[in-house]
């Protein structure tokens, strides 16, 4: 008797030993169609140049970093001056005025609150190729065509409606039970929000700035209309490199990589978070 | 005296937001709005700006490459949330497994969704190359012949793929955390019960993930319809008219034969079609604050 159950017992075992290894074998297929195309391209950007165009794709060759001449070449560092310069004072503007509304959004009480919040957040769903001629033109007409102003004034609009979306699900999650006390001991309803909203959702707020990095980071068609050689951002510049009669691929390769690299590093730095934010907060 | 009571000063608050919303959003919609009754060109500054009422529109509505343009939208759409919603799901089955070492594999397959869409593009561009990308020589090995971007008839689904492969972590992180969050018990009895693994992801599994599903799906949609910067990357809407995607064509009217009255029209048009979208997306998510 407990022989046939100890056999049982075994051959269960081994057919989850074997279900198992499928999993892991089919878990290693999905990662590879993932990962390969950003490992060749890597390991492109540090090929000696004539490898690139090889017709027989080397796997095996002796690193070079001659292609990464190309950033100097091109000057990508003003790009990349210009990339973040852009990013970070939009996404610090963002970061202010959508704590700012989400505040008044989760707190004060005033008709037509909520359908407010959504109006805000349908403004996320529209597609901004929808705006691009009014942009242009009117940006244009104010002289802010290829300014940082012009540029932060964008990003921050573009972020906001997603930021407030997200911002509102952080501060819901703290107890109103705080803000109330405080209130009661002479805090201002304004300096509740100083004082101790703000700090107590720190880590939030830190999120959202990120995420409006990674956007304003990886924007490109308004920045393909509004910037010219002043204010030009790197996912412009990059695309850029295809336009000339002769394209370089190694140099592609390495622009590529250079372009990847921050949002890569952003994005790891967000993993608890990252799922909350892509579902505009759907999920928690 | 106080200007406005304590209990108002949510005004302040919003202003800001309201304040850039008017002048970023607002005021180039209503301009758009103008402009679209409007045929302006500025290449031709001799040519007045003159009101032509609904001739933009009509304009826009009897061309085929407008309708053309819509049908591979629509298609591309389709087909790209269509396959990144199966396999996406897929993944997040085998993922919500017990199973070592799960959480660095997860990481792993998220990167190609944190990657900008122009280094998508130029990835892509590389590896499908028809003299020596390395997708290319490694489909050949197996004795098929394909030219990917620059085939008219392979160009857009080209698109897709490359959408597929960026979007569909995208889907898998969403549907994972989803599968994470569902109560254990039901499942546990349903077993008992002597339910099969396929019977219990059909009538427990689905039903229950409904919402997270709906969501899923619907954000992708919603991102879906802004595809841009992908197919300028790689085709710039070629071969021919092959991938020129409804965006892809407003931006050429646009900025390429400058038709900006036209192009506006063809934007308020794209606002109609993604506003029905989003209230869709609000009535069904129905997110509470």
């Amino acid at each position: 008797m407990t022989r046939t159950r100890k056999t049982k017992k075994k051959s269960r075992n081994f057919r989850k030993d074997i279900f198992d290894t499928l999993c892991y074998i089919a878990i290693v297929v999905i990662v590879a169609f993932f990962l390969f195309p950003l490992v060749w391209e890597g390991l492109t950007s540090i090929k000696p140049p004539p490898l690139v165009k090889s017709p027989i794709p080397r796997l095996f060759f002796t690193p070079s970093l001659e292609n990464w001449d190309y950033l100097i070449e091109r000057n990508f560092w003003h790009n990349f001056k210009n990339t973040c310069i852009i990013s970070l004072s939009s996404s610090f503007v963002t970061l202010l005025v959508a704590a700012l509304a989400a505040y008044a959004l989760t707190n004060a009480e005033f008709k037509g609150r909520k359908s407010l919040a959504i109006d805000i957040l349908s403004l996320r769903m529209l597609p901004p190729v929808a705006v691009i001629i009014p942009i242009f033109l009117v940006m244009k007409s104010y002289h802010l065509y290829d300014t940082y102003l012009g540029m932060i004034l964008i990003y921050t609009a573009f972020n906001l409606p997603f930021s407030c979306w997200l911002m509102i699900g952080f501060f819901k999650g703290i107890p109103v039970e705080i803000g109330e006390a405080a209130r009661v001991d002479g805090c201002s309803w304004a300096s509740v929000f100083w004082k101790i909203t703000l700090p107590l959702s720190l880590p939030g707020l830190v999120t959202v700035f990120i995420f409006c990095v990674l956007f304003s980071w990886s924007e490109f068609l308004f920045a393909l209309i509004l910037t010219g050689e002043k204010t030009q951002t790197l996912p412009v510049a990059a695309a850029g490199v295809l336009t000339h009669y002769f394209t370089r691929w190694g140099g592609l390769a390495v622009i590529a990589v250079f372009v990847a690299f921050v949002p890569i590093v952003l994005t790891l730095s967000l993993q608890r978070n990252l799922v909350r934010g892509i579902s505009l907060g759907a999920i928690k | 005296m106080k200007l406005v009571s304590e209990k108002n000063s949510y005004i302040f608050f919003l202003l800001p937001v309201f304040g850039i919303m008017a002048l970023v959003a607002i005021y180039p919609l209503c301009y758009e709005l103008y402009l679209s009754f409007r045929s302006y060109n500025p290449l031709r500054p001799w040519y007045p700006r003159e009101f032509v009422g609904f001739g933009n529109y009509l304009d826009a509505l009897s061309k085929p490459r407008v309708w053309y343009s819509l049908k591979i939208t629509f298609y591309f759409i389709g087909a790209a949330v269509g396959i990144e919603f199966i396999f996406g799901m897929g993944i997040a089955l085998l993922f919500s497994r017990e199973l070592k070492g799960k959480s660095f594999f997860r990481t792993l397959i998220m990167l190609p969704l944190t990657l900008t869409p122009v280094v998508v593009g130029l990835i892509w561009k590389y590896l499908l190359h028809d003299t020596f990308g390395v997708v290319t020589y490694i489909w050949r090995h197996f004795g098929w012949s394909t030219e990917w971007y620059g085939d008219p008839v392979m160009a857009l689904p080209t698109i897709i793929f490359m959408d597929v492969w960026q979007w569909t972590p995208f889907v898998f992180l969403i549907l994972l955390a989803g599968l994470l969050s569902l109560p254990k018990e039901p499942f546990e009895s349903a077993k008992i019960d002597g339910a099969s693994e396929l019977q219990s992801f059909w009538h427990m599994t689905l039903p229950l993930l409904k919402p997270i599903i709906v969501i899923a799906i619907l954000l992708r949609l919603v991102d879906a319809i802004k595809i841009f910067d992908t197919i300028w990357i790689l085709t710039k809407g070629g071969p021919g008219h092959a991938t020129e995607v409804y965006n892809i064509h407003i931006y050429l009217e646009g900025f390429r034969y400058y038709n900006m009255g036209y192009a506006a029209a063809l934007g308020i048009i794209l606002l109609i079609i993604s506003l029905v979208i989003a209230f869709g997306f609000i009535k069904l998510v129905k997110l509470e604050i």
